[in-house]
């Protein structure tokens, strides 16, 4: 009776160590960020960042001024423009954004268009301060429509934080040239 | 009885094991921030046997961003060139009371304001620069960083400073930058 007991507890642990194999997360899943979802028009807040979109647009071609040099960018796709108002840390943050396109795919911001005063790239979010700024991305045109944007911190993104902002329910202006001055 | 023992032998092993994978985790923690901020109520003190001192603080509220100050600050550190360089990096903020943290800005606006503000200096190297420039024991090395704080917390700053290396330890040093006019 006894060994019998005994096999019946090594089967249940060996399956319990099984079942903990099997189901044992990877990397990514372990450490992967929590993600708020924010509805359109509404602001979310993880620990170290408060933000929503104000606004967004799509355009054919950027122009800007990059250090004195006027610079215009077009694309093959289009490119979306996304106004953000960012605030509620409590230590000064850099800020990431992607753009999680209609089929899912991940778009993170352009780095074609760079030293556009205000753009997310250069921000640091500092505690007590609302700040205005810009995220541009170059994706297809029929990633725009149902995507939704990814802001997370951009220094040790895992197990922090995440907010996916839906865009504003109504479709986005586009303009043949967005212009941004100095 | 026996069967007592055999679990809290268990035990021990399992919490022996955990300590073991653990301990790299925990030395990292431990050096990863600063847990330890010695606060004084001189404008310069002894961190690891370097002198920090503010060199000179200052601030600007422009009329056009008015909820918001300009900060500018020349830090000093005073010390053995070799410490201050086994030091590698700074870890530098602006603290308040509530617990919250202003870290400098490497960034165009943060030029700007390096420039408007410290002008009339010569210095202009940032932190972690002036720990691999320091050169004498004698001659205190200077380096200039710029931040952003709302106004309301102006008259409860104070400048926390550490190394990389002196962390857990920090200093921390009431910080007082005189108010500048902006530009006509």
């Amino acid at each position: 009776m006894i060994s019998v007991t005994n096999l019946a507890i090594i089967g249940i642990s060996a399956a319990a160590l099984g079942a903990m194999m099997v189901t044992n997360p990877d990397y990514n899943r372990a450490l992967r960020p929590f993600v708020t979802h924010v509805a359109a028009g509404e602001a979310g807040q993880t620990r170290l960042i408060a933000g929503r979109v104000t606004g967004w647009r799509t355009a054919d071609q950027v122009a800007f001024s990059d250090y004195g040099t006027e610079t215009l960018r077009d694309s093959e796709g289009v490119f979306l423009i996304v106004d953000l108002s960012l605030s509620g840390t409590t230590a000064s943050t850099m800020v990431a954004a992607s753009w999680i396109g209609a089929s899912g795919r991940e778009y993170m911001t352009t780095k074609r268009i760079a030293n556009v005063p205000g753009q997310l790239e250069d921000l640091w979010l500092q505690p007590g301060l609302e700040s205005k700024t810009i995220a541009f991305f170059e994706l297809p045109p029929d990633e725009v429509a149902g995507g939704a944007l990814r802001l997370a911190i951009r220094l040790d993104p895992d197990l922090d934080g995440t907010l996916l902002l839906d865009p504003p329910a109504e479709a986005p202006a586009h303009e043949d040239v967005a212009r941004f001055g100095p | 009885m026996k069967t007592a023992g055999w679990i809290v032998l268990t035990l021990i092993f399992l919490a022996a094991s955990v300590l073991l994978a653990a301990w790299p985790d925990l030395r990292d923690l431990r050096r990863g921030r600063i847990w330890n901020a010695t606060q004084i109520d001189a404008t310069e003190g002894d961190l690891h046997g370097v002198r920090v001192f503010i060199d000179e603080a200052r601030a600007m509220i422009l009329p056009i961003m008015d909820d918001r100050a300009l900060i500018y600050l020349r830090l000093g550190l005073q010390g053995d060139p070799a410490v201050l360089e086994s030091w590698r990096s700074c870890d530098i903020g602006l603290t308040d009371s509530q617990g919250r943290k202003w870290r400098p800005l490497l960034n165009p606006a943060g030029f700007q304001i390096i420039d408007m503000l410290g002008a009339d200096s010569e210095a202009d190297n940032f932190c972690d620069q002036s720990l691999i420039f320091a050169t004498s024991e004698a001659e205190p090395s200077l380096s200039v960083q710029a931040f952003l704080v709302p106004i309301g917390v102006l008259n409860d700053l104070r400048l926390e400073f550490a190394g990389m290396a002196t962390r857990p330890d920090a200093l921390s040093l009431p910080f007082k930058p005189v108010l500048r006019p902006p530009p006509a």
